[in-house]
């Protein structure tokens, strides 16, 4: 009990240096986990410049989003009073809006509505997506024919309308953005791992699957599910891009979230007001961090694409 | 001697995408195999061997026939008996990098089976895993490797150890070896004479390479567009084949010695599609022994000593030796 396992192990893989001969009893998976990850991830970010540049920008975000009660003291929603369109100065880095609120605190607060917003639509539409992908994928039939004639149907909608309807009719913003941004994701997700599942159902490793004994369920999940992965992480970086646009243009257009809350789209929305008048920071402020989160989830897709493609190495 | 293995008339046709005509991959097919012995199938690329062997373990569905394992009638059962039968009837796959997901661990896949079909736990199963794989001459650290970190032969010997792990009693070998350097094949051959010997498990044998068949097989069927046109004992077939078929796929075969000039058979034209048979005999556009009654309707195995038949009309009056072809001058570098 006085040292712990690997470190035995590590000790007795020493004086074997043949790479043949395996240290006996190594459990290789189960305490090198974390580190192999953080290793994998440091040598996918020293890539390319785009894995480098997209991961910090969401790293960036995801943990300043997270920490924003911490990091920025001012609450997003005090209001100054007196400093009605302040620009930016120490005291209000971004300066304040036309209600005099402080637009520093506000974008950094906004990220973590958007974020959540996007991460949970998109994570929702991945599960039902990728169950109902690979159900029709490997099943087929009438559930396949009804399913893309709906998804047809679903995406034969302007994106950015369909979501106005449903979130105008709906009560509930937050809520329903989610769950319109899911909407949009799903038929996507659907599609892919359907194509992926229909390359894949006759490969030969399928076929021995079933002839092992192995139940339709588990064949999916266990054999075809795994190798549908990496077009699946690439489309989540795109549609995770797309989505926080999608929650932007809704607030944007004044539908969704409202403005006292932070969220970047009411932000550029409710400044637009002022740019012709030469307050431009109530909205810039805002429209760059858009920017620059879309810029960092679409430099990651590309990354992660350069990173799987096979004939790479 | 008990038939274990027993398929009486199997046919399979596939539709075509798009069109109305099916294609005839199996048109009647006779298996009997004898428990612990070896049928090899024989026949060139696309004469429904392969399909014989998946519609016997009934990974395809056969569109006509009778199925019997050990008494037992397959296309009878149920998908949950069906399932539980795969521990008793397994297949090995020709192309070894294929038929092993990449990303799953060696000892996942040789597990699995043990998962599916028996109580083992974790420590059960991670024995009979390091059982297995000396069973098969590997070592217990090459469970923790991914497929593509092992070479073909290793893959090709995880593919049997996946398939005995359950401890079948029924094997489809399907080209097993054909994948293989000829340095690993006569490895992966012993390896599986020997583990049909201490296990008694019946093999049916599909290959093209006349050579491993003869030196797998105790009886040897061949196979021509979806039918068996010869049967019999190993040695009766590829030694004195009857067919004419027969006698211009085994003169086809290659000798050890280069030097050897053996007596050739050519056959005139290509193998036709399956989609459409000709009626009567199988090969009668192309045999130059053909005459009418090749037409009618498809020969009987006529016998020519027990055991062994040939479908062809002329065995019974001895007239179905083919001409022999020149040989093929040697050609030199000069």
């Amino acid at each position: 009990m006085s040292t712990p396992p690997n470190d035995k192990a590590a000790a007795s893989a020493r004086p074997m240096p043949d790479a043949g001969t395996p240290p006996a009893h190594v459990d290789h998976d189960r305490p090198g986990r974390p580190k192999a990850a953080a290793r994998g991830l440091w040598r996918f970010m020293t890539s390319s410049m785009a894995a480098f540049t997209g991961t910090t920008i969401v790293l960036a975000f995801v943990v300043v989003g997270a920490l924003a009660d911490v990091l920025v003291r001012t609450d997003p929603l005090q209001v100054f009073g007196s400093d009605l369109l302040h620009p930016p100065s120490a005291e209000h880095w971004f300066g304040t809006d036309g209600n005099g609120m402080d637009v520093f605190a506000r974008t950094i607060h906004a990220i973590q509505i958007d974020l959540v917003i996007s991460v949970t639509a998109v994570a929702i539409s991945i599960v039902v997506g990728v169950a109902l992908g690979l159900v029709a994928g490997y099943r087929g039939g009438w559930f396949e024919m009804v399913l893309l004639r709906v998804m047809d149907v679903l995406q034969a909608f302007p994106a950015l309308i369909l979501a106005l309807a449903v979130v105008a009719a709906s009560q509930e913003s937050i809520a329903a953005v989610i769950f319109v941004i899911a909407l949009l994701d799903i038929p996507v997700f659907i599609r892919m791992t359907r194509g992926q599942v229909l390359s894949l159902r006759d490969a030969m490793y399928v076929e021995a699957a079933r002839a092992t004994g192995n139940k339709p369920w588990r064949i999916m999940w266990r054999h075809i599910m795994p190798n549908t992965l990496p077009p699946l992480i690439i489309q989540t970086a795109v549609r995770l891009a797309w989505s926080v646009m999608i929650v932007s243009s809704l607030a944007f257009v004044g539908v969704g979230i409202q403005v006292p809350t932070p969220e970047w789209g009411a932000m550029i929305r409710h400044g637009s007001a002022y740019v012709t008048s030469g307050q431009w920071w109530p909205s810039v402020f805002p429209g760059l961090a858009l920017m620059l989160l879309v810029l960092g989830f679409n430099l990651l897709a590309d990354a992660i694409q350069d990173h799987l493609d096979p004939r790479k190495d | 001697m008990s038939e274990h293995i027993e398929a009486r008339g199997v046919v399979k046709s596939f539709s075509v995408r798009g069109s109305r005509s099916l294609v005839k991959a199996v048109n009647g097919v006779d298996i009997v195999i004898p428990r612990g012995r070896t049928l090899g199938l024989v026949g060139e690329s696309g004469s429904g061997k392969s399909t014989v062997g998946r519609c016997l373990l009934r990974l395809l569905e056969p569109t006509a026939g009778a199925i019997r394992h050990g008494g037992e009638d397959i296309l009878a059962m149920r998908p949950e008996a069906l399932r539980r039968h795969r521990a008793r009837a397994a297949m090995v796959f020709q192309d070894p990098y294929e038929s092993l997901n990449p990303r799953m661990r060696i000892r996942s896949l040789v597990e699995e089976p043990l998962m599916l079909h028996t109580d083992l736990g974790a420590s059960g199963r991670r024995r009979r895993a390091g059982e297995l794989m000396r069973m098969v001459r590997l070592e217990e650290f090459h469970l923790d490797r991914y497929p593509h970190e092992l070479s073909g032969g290793q893959l090709q010997r995880i593919g049997i150890a996946r398939a005995l792990a359950t401890e079948p009693e029924f094997l489809v070998l399907d080209e097993p070896t054909s994948s293989l350097d000829l340095s690993v094949r006569a490895g992966v051959l012993r390896l599986l004479k020997r583990l049909q010997r201490e296990h008694q498990i019946t093999f049916l044998f599909i290959s093209h390479d006349l050579t491993t068949v003869a030196a797998m097989s105790d009886e040897v069927a061949v196979m021509y567009l979806g039918t068996v046109i010869e049967r019999g004992p190993a040695a009766e077939v590829l030694g004195n084949p009857q067919h004419p078929y027969s006698q211009a796929l085994l003169s086809a075969a290659l000798s050890v010695d280069p030097g050897e000039r053996r007596t050739r058979h050519v056959l005139e034209g290509e193998t036709p599609s399956p989609v459409d048979i000709p009626s009567g005999c199988p090969l009668a556009p192309r045999c130059p022994l053909q005459r009418d009654d090749c037409r009618g309707a498809l020969p009987p195995l006529h016998e020519i000593s027990p055991g062994h038949g040939a479908a062809c009309v002329r065995v019974p009056e001895g007239t179905n030796q083919l001409p022999a072809t020149a040989p093929l001058p040697i050609v030199t570098a000069s």
